[in-house]
């Protein structure tokens, strides 16, 4: 370790990793003017921490350090946990410059080019090394990487495109001169200006979610042998442009995935807020009426609110408790649906039983309420009469404790409620078979949220 | 049930084309399909899309009446309460699934849109930087509505 001026105060920026005395230049940083910085000790060296791969210490010159880890370094040998990776591999390529600097406290070589685009340009030169195999020759004018990405110079002006079927990315630069990636004189230009754009394009071409399928997928399991966890600058760009299907863990990147995300937390709560449906037994016991005189308006007229159908003297009509009537097979189907009154939204179930329902909250592992089966067991078309059409054979009956716990709802709430129900009269079981019907008939309840 | 269904778009596409809600036409897409409506709404006097013309899409699912119709605006408009996307979906009040209840009808539907241009809804916004703008600065919000409605709801 070469530790020059052990007597005098050595000051460390850990941003741009310079190195100074205090007494020349005092605790702010000379070349970045960060003042994050720290006064080396003996005993606590903060550039120890970030030496410790670093093993060939008689490396003589920036270039050569660089190109010995493109071949040989792979900063992510050594970790298992992608996650933390992502944090040591660009530790280490930081690391190298560091090593190169410590050596030279006055910093010559920063004084060509400005010390961030230097480290970036390591930094991109390390990965480059690491992805790169075999190496691309950025010379060729158009030098075509894998399927989908190309790559074209003119001159000092550079393409990258990328093409696939779920993105395309277009990047465009042009440079005037050798010095806008490479920060060091004694590297060669041509190599920095190549290599950059053969390295993006590498890096592009493994954000293709076909040919990367170790990437994202393997996230959630590291420390499967075969999956090289995906690389700190991949992970930033496939957050940056999209990564495939727009979802990244928790996060979306993209209005469609946004959408599709929400449009299905809508579908789960659709009957969230709103009551659930009636029971078969209280439709089916909802009393019959006959329309009288009363209930028709001035001319004498009235109509069914549901279909708008007009109605007559006489005409059957089921009311509910809160009085309002309709056609029995209007009014059914919006039961088996919602246990509202359309006019009113009061609920036609018993208050015990709906208080247990509007009470029973439904748990995501719950299979949504309109994905039932329509010709589940336990159901079978009977002779039954016109309340009743549906009945359940006594033979699944006894199968089933709870008849309607599998083809009605999932919700441990009402299925007992059902059970509870069903044991108590004769007329219990049946009705279900109508739901199913009316749900059959309406697409098993499609969302039409939107 | 469906053809119950089908009865009542019927009675209610003559109702409301023989008396149609005020500044509103409305005309089917397709003759044979009563299921798509074409509404032309005029932007109503006292508010920003004054001299708009509007035009929407009333769409009735296969399950009407019993759920609620779809309304989409084709003409972009700058409000609160309509996606501002290639669909100008307006999905509140009456028109959500979960508050759409069968006597409701279409007239009152147009009826309840029309009132929204008038009195926008920003607690229950789609789009929240316009329901804020709303709120926090009307006259910023009525000179870029108006200046939608030149862009896009001119005489068409």
């Amino acid at each position: 370790m070469n530790r020059p001026g052990q007597q005098r105060d050595m000051v460390f920026c850990h941003e741009c990793e310079n190195e100074w005395y205090r007494d020349e230049h005092g605790l702010m940083c000379p070349t970045c003017h960060s003042d994050f910085t720290e006064i080396i000790e003996q005993e606590h060296d903060p550039r120890v921490e970030r030496q410790l791969h670093a093993d060939d210490e008689d490396s003589e010159s920036l270039p050569s350090l660089l190109h010995e880890h493109e071949h040989q370094h792979n900063p992510w040998r050594d970790a298992p946990d992608p996650d933390e990776e992502d944090i040591d591999g660009v530790g280490n390529m930081w690391q190298h410059e560091s090593r190169d600097r410590s050596r030279t406290p006055q910093q010559p070589e920063l004084a060509d080019g400005h010390p961030l685009m230097q480290n970036f340009a390591t930094m991109l030169q390390g990965i480059a090394g690491r992805s790169m195999s075999p190496r691309m020759h950025p010379d060729d004018p158009a030098s075509a990487n894998r399927a989908g990405t190309r790559i074209l110079r003119h001159g000092p002006h550079m393409e990258i495109r990328r093409e696939g079927p779920n993105a395309s990315f277009y990047f465009s630069s042009y440079s005037s001169g050798p010095s806008t990636f490479g920060g060091s004189g004694r590297q060669d230009p041509q190599d920095h200006f190549g290599g950059i754009p053969s390295m993006m394009a590498q890096l592009f071409a493994e954000l293709e979610p076909g040919m990367s399928p170790s990437g994202r997928r393997n996230r959630g399991a590291p420390g499967s042998p075969d999956a090289p966890p995906m690389s700190p600058l991949q992970m930033v760009f496939s957050s940056i442009f999209g990564p495939p299907g727009g979802i990244h863990g928790d996060a979306v990147y993209s209005q469609e995935a946004f959408d599709r995300v929400m449009s299905q937390l809508m579908e789960q709560n659709q009957t969230g807020t709103a009551p659930g449906p009636a029971s078969a037994e209280a439709i089916a016991s909802l009393p019959a009426k006959r329309v009288d005189k009363s209930m028709l308006d001035d001319q004498g007229k009235a109509e069914c609110s549901i279909c708008m159908e007009e109605v007559k003297l006489d005409d059957s009509v089921t009311a509910l408790p809160c009085k309002h009537w309709f056609h029995p097979d209007c009014i059914k189907a919006w039961l088996n649906e919602h246990d509202t009154c359309p006019h009113c939204r009061e609920g036609i179930m018993p208050k015990d039983v709906t208080n247990s329902q509007t009470s029973s909250v439904r748990t995501p592992d719950q299979p949504p309420l309109h994905s039932q089966n329509p010709w589940s067991p336990g159901f079978h078309r009977g002779s039954g009469s016109q309340e009743n059409p549906w009945v359940i054979t006594t033979e699944s009956r006894r199968s089933s404790r709870h008849p309607f716990s599998e083809s009605r709802h999932s919700s441990s709430g009402r299925s007992s409620g059902h059970s509870r129900r069903s044991s108590n009269g004769p007329d219990g079981g049946g009705g279900g078979g109508f739901t199913d019907r009316v749900r059959s008939m309406f697409g098993g309840g499609s969302s039409s949220r939107h | 049930m469906a053809a119950g269904g089908h009865k009542r778009i019927v009675k209610e596409l003559s109702e409301v084309t023989g008396d149609p809600p005020a500044g509103t036409k409305v005309r089917l897409v397709d003759e044979s399909d009563v299921h798509i409506w074409e509404i032309l709404m005029d932007g109503p006097e006292q508010s920003p899309y004054s001299g708009g013309h509007f035009k929407l899409l009333l769409t009735l699912p296969k399950e009407y009446p019993f759920k609620p119709p779809v309304l989409n605006f084709q003409t972009k408009i700058y409000h609160p309460n309509v996606s501002n996307d290639d669909k100008g979906s307006m999905c509140l009040g009456m028109l959500r699934s979960d508050e759409w209840k069968p006597p409701n009808k279409l007239s009152a539907v147009l009826n309840y849109a029309r009132n929204l241009l008038i009195e926008p809804n920003p607690d229950d916004a789609v789009e929240g930087g316009i329901a804020e703008q709303y709120k926090s600065d009307r006259r910023g919000f009525e000179k870029t509505a108006k200046e939608w409605v030149k862009k896009y709801a001119g005489k068409s």
